[in-house]
């Protein structure tokens, strides 16, 4: 926006209040919030002149760190529960372990705090500009296959090692204000980090983003010298964060 | 505040030169502090940045790269972490070299490609309960390298796993107690491993220096092996 004169004065002309009043009263408005690049040289504005990042306050915990950024285009949100960073454990050793014979847990998805309860504060919740939530869930975990010595199918009848549980498998979704929104697929047993990328458009509105499991399995048994079974399923890390990226 | 008002008059007060000029002084004084009160919403985009300054040529993100697209192998065994070199002499580093503004993020993402590793041992039933399918893992480090103006520093900015094969866990009964590969479940190679996580850089004046792509395995028996590989960064500024 630019701005000219209302009311012009010309010379010997009766000077009254409006002829001060008007003109000035635009100008200011112009000046107390009406500023725009209308008012700006062309090619005046480059990276030196805008605002750098700030802090946004975000819950925190000895067990999740989190942080969050604010930036004039866009914000970033995190969030980490690591065996080696927060737990300072070794690489090697999970954050947890579920026996899936015995612990509960569910068919569906599953919500890392139902888990463990130390993912209590670990999805994301901020409130969203206009515009377009792109992040990333890396995921640290094992559903072990067990090998058991079982009857082969020979003639006559041996016993040998085997592999069980091929057809276990594990599944990790993204959720966006519980909706699911991207998702691995199918992953059969191993320790696997797992990365899953999103992106989905928003609004000006809260969000919540948090990250879930699937698992099939089945309980194991059957060998003649099995005395006892488990089916671990481990989690090492997660991490999540996403960027939000202005209209 | 720049926010500068003016004097009400009604028709027949006599305005005193103060009073009329005080507007036309206030405005001279507050054009030097203009800021957000003073501009509308959206009173610009990103269409009107000039010539950007950060490096990797852009206003408000900055993207690095190391990009190794090759077919030879990294080759190791080694139980501490050592960076990736496929093509020897050229290690799988991401070169950022410049000086981050207080709260700035680096945002990175690496994959690999491990190929035919060589699992040989991937149980240990003399090791504690708990630990013992610990031989069949391997892992990987994103290692940030800064200075603040003394020796070079480092930062782990995250650490992921994979198993040789497909078994898990204490669980493997009737194994032998070495655990060889093809009765500790299936051997698992030519896979992809991808990993990423974003930093926020607290401090001023600090200076990044690069970030490394590194790998260990847990038993010096196993030998995982890396072809096509990369590290990208992002500088998220604005």
């Amino acid at each position: 926006m630019k701005t000219f004169t209302d009311k012009p004065l010309h010379q010997f002309d009766q000077v009254k209040y409006d002829n001060i009043a008007c003109n000035l009263d635009k100008h200011l408005d112009q000046f107390n919030g009406g500023l725009d690049s209308n008012n700006l040289p062309v090619e005046s504005v480059d990276a030196t002149k805008l605002a750098n990042p700030s802090v946004l306050s975000v819950p925190s915990s000895v067990d999740v760190t989190k942080h969050s950024t604010k930036m004039p285009s866009q914000s970033y949100y995190f969030s980490r529960r690591s065996n080696t960073l927060e737990q300072g454990k070794l690489i090697w050793e999970p954050i947890f372990e579920t026996d899936l014979d015995t612990d509960t847990w569910s068919a569906g998805f599953n919500k890392l705090v139902d888990l463990d309860n130390g993912f209590a504060i670990f999805p994301l919740q901020f409130d969203a500009k206009e515009g377009m939530l792109v992040g990333c869930a890396t995921i640290d975990w094992e559903h072990g296959n067990q090998v058991f010595n079982v009857s082969l199918d020979t003639e006559p009848a041996t016993f040998g090692p085997r592999g069980r549980g091929n057809d276990w498998w594990s599944e990790w979704a993204v959720f966006v204000n519980n909706v699911l929104i991207a998702r691995s697929g199918y992953i059969f047993p191993r320790r696997h980090t797992t990365q899953i990328p999103f992106a989905i458009p928003c609004g000006s509105q809260p969000i919540q983003i948090d990250c879930r499991v699937k698992i099939n399995t089945w309980r194991v048994g059957g060998s003649p010298s099995l005395e006892t079974t488990s089916t671990p399923f481990k989690l090492f890390s997660a991490t999540l964060w996403t960027r939000n990226h202005y209209r | 505040m720049p926010i500068v008002s003016q004097n009400l008059w009604e028709e027949g007060d006599v305005p005193k030169a103060a009073e009329l000029n005080a507007p036309y002084d206030d405005t001279a004084t507050a054009s030097a502090a203009i800021d957000a009160l003073n501009t509308r919403d959206n009173w610009i985009t990103i269409k009107h940045f000039g010539p950007e300054l950060l490096v990797g040529g852009a206003p408000c993100n900055a993207i690095l790269d190391k990009v190794y697209d090759g077919t030879s192998q990294f080759v190791t065994n080694s139980t501490s972490y050592v960076t990736i070199d496929s093509a020897g002499g050229n290690p799988t580093e991401c070169i950022l070299n410049y000086t981050p503004e207080q709260y700035e993020i680096l945002r990175v993402e690496a994959s690999a490609l491990v190929t035919n590793i060589i699992a040989v041992q991937t149980y240990d039933n003399t090791l504690p309960v708990g630990s013992r399918g610990d031989p069949n893992y391997y892992s990987f480090r994103l290692l940030l390298y800064f200075n603040t103006g003394g020796p070079t520093g480092t930062i782990t900015l995250g650490e992921w796993g994979y198993s040789f094969t497909s078994a898990g866990g204490d669980g493997r009964y009737f194994t032998g107690a070495n655990g060889a590969a093809e009765n500790t479940g299936v051997p698992l190679g030519l896979q992809t491993v991808q990993f990423s996580t974003v930093f926020r850089q607290n401090t001023a004046g600090t200076t990044f220096e690069k970030i490394a792509l590194q790998v260990q395995v847990n038993n010096a028996l196993n030998t995982v092996k890396i072809s096509r590989n990369n590290i990208v960064a992002v500088r998220g500024k604005h």
